[in-house]
C-alpha cells in the first residue's frame, strides 16, 4: 500500500538468488527415485500417481531436520528418456517474475508457460527455452518444508500442475515423436509392456483439459 | 498434505517410504552444469535470464545469484547441447576419502566418476 507514491519495477534481468530445483524425467522411475532416496536422503514432500495409485513422479526435497528446506529440489518423473525438464531458480517476488518476462519477451526468447502459481509447492512460475530448448523457470514464494511434513499422495492430471495461470501449453512437455524418441517407444513396447502401459496412462491423465471451460 | 494411512486403491495405496539409512543427507543443491555448443549465445541468455558472470574462458562460463554459492551455473563449450550434471552439498563430517580400488572396478570413466547416473548425474561438491 502506498499513499504519494508509486510501484515502479525496473525494467532490467530479475535478480536470481539462488538455483532451487530440477526437473528430470526417467525411464525407470521406481529405480532412479529409489537411488536419490537412497543415496542423498531426499525425501518425498508430494508424489503424483496414476488413477490406480501408481507413483510416476516424486517432489522431493531435503532432509534437513528441523530446518525448513524447499518443497522440492528435485522432481523425479517417468518419461520416455533421461533428461533435464527444467532448472528453476528463485528470483525475490511476483514483480521479478513479471519484469522477467518482460525482459525475456523483449529479448524475443521462446516461452514455455507463465506467469501462474504452482499448486504442489505454490510458487509462482514462468518458463523460458534457452538457445537449445532447455526450459529455465525463475520463480517466487514457494512453500518451506521441515522434515516431520509426511508425503501427500495426488492423481497426476494437467489441473493439479496449477492454481492460477494459463493452461498448460501443450508443447510444454516436449512429446515430440523424434526418430529416437519413436525407436525407444518402440523398444519399450516390445520388451516392456507395463511400463509402456503406465507410460500411455499417464500421456491420457495429462491430456485431459485442466479446467471445465478449455 | 496430511493423507489417510489406510488408502487401498489410488492415490496413496503405493507409498513411496522414505530411506531408512540413506548413505547421506545432502543439504544443499550447489550447481548445474551444462555442455552448449556457442558459449557466447549461452552466456546472453544467462544474463537476460539474470545470473552474473564469476568467471569466463574460452572453454567455461560460470554463474552466480545473489545468494552465498560462488557459482550455480556452469556452462562448457562441447559439440553438442546436453545436461552435464548437478551438485549437491553434504555435509563435510561425512565428505568420504575417494576409494581408487571401488572406484576404478565400478566406473569406466574414472576421471569423471561421481557425474555418472543413469538418471541424471549427481555429485557430492
Amino acid at each position: 500500500m502506498r499513499v504519494n507514491d508509486t510501484q515502479r519495477p525496473a525494467l532490467e534481468p530479475p535478480e536470481v538468488t539462488k538455483l532451487g530445483h530440477l526437473v528430470l524425467e526417467t525411464p525407470d522411475f521406481d529405480k532412479s527415485v529409489r537411488w536419490y532416496m537412497d543415496t542423498f536422503g531426499f525425501i518425498p514432500s508430494d508424489v503424483m500417481c496414476l488413477p490406480d495409485g501408481t507413483p510416476v513422479g516424486a517432489f522431493m526435497r531435503l532432509d534437513r531436520g528441523d530446518e525448513p528446506s524447499d518443497h522440492h529440489t528435485l522432481f523425479v518423473a517417468l518419461g520416455l528418456e533421461s533428461k533435464v525438464d527444467h532448472v528453476a531458480f528463485e528470483v525475490v517476488d511476483l514483480d521479478a517474475v513479471e519484469m522477467g518476462q518482460q525482459v525475456m519477451m523483449a529479448r524475443k526468447y521462446r516461452h514455455a508457460w507463465g506467469v501462474g502459481r504452482h499448486l504442489l509447492g505454490s510458487q509462482i512460475f514462468d518458463y523460458w527455452r534457452d538457445p537449445w530448448g532447455q526450459k529455465h523457470e525463475h520463480y517466487a514464494d514457494g512453500d518451506l518444508f521441515d522434515s516431520k511434513v509426511p508425503a501427500g499422495y495426488h492423481v497426476l492430471d494437467r489441473a493439479g500442475l496449477y492454481q492460477w495461470g494459463p493452461d498448460l501449453p501443450d508443447d510444454f512437455i516436449d512429446a515430440k515423436l523424434t526418430p529416437r524418441r519413436l525407436v525407444s517407444i518402440l523398444k519399450t513396447a516390445m520388451t516392456d509392456r507395463p511400463r509402456l502401459k503406465k507410460m500411455l496412462a499417464l500421456k491420457s491423465s495429462v491430456s485431459r483439459p485442466a479446467r471445465p471451460w478449455r | 498434505m496430511l493423507h489417510s494411512p489406510i488408502v487401498t486403491a489410488g492415490p496413496g495405496s503405493v507409498e513411496l517410504p522414505r530411506s531408512p539409512a540413506p548413505i547421506v543427507k545432502a543439504n544443499d543443491l550447489l550447481f548445474v552444469h551444462f555442455e552448449r555448443p556457442d558459449l557466447d549465445r549461452a552466456e546472453q541468455y544467462l544474463r537476460d535470464f539474470g545470473l552474473i558472470v564469476v568467471s569466463k574462458s574460452d572453454k567455461e562460463l560460470f554463474f552466480r545469484g545473489t545468494g552465498s554459492r560462488p557459482y550455480v551455473y556452469r556452462v562448457t563449450r562441447g559439440p553438442r547441447a546436453r545436461f552435464v550434471g548437478l551438485g549437491l552439498s553434504v555435509p563435510s563430517s561425512v565428505r568420504a576419502a575417494p576409494d581408487p580400488a571401488r572406484d576404478s572396478a565400478q566406473r569406466p570413466e574414472p576421471d569423471r566418476a561421481g557425474e555418472r547416473h543413469p538418471a541424471s548425474r549427481a555429485r557430492a561438491a
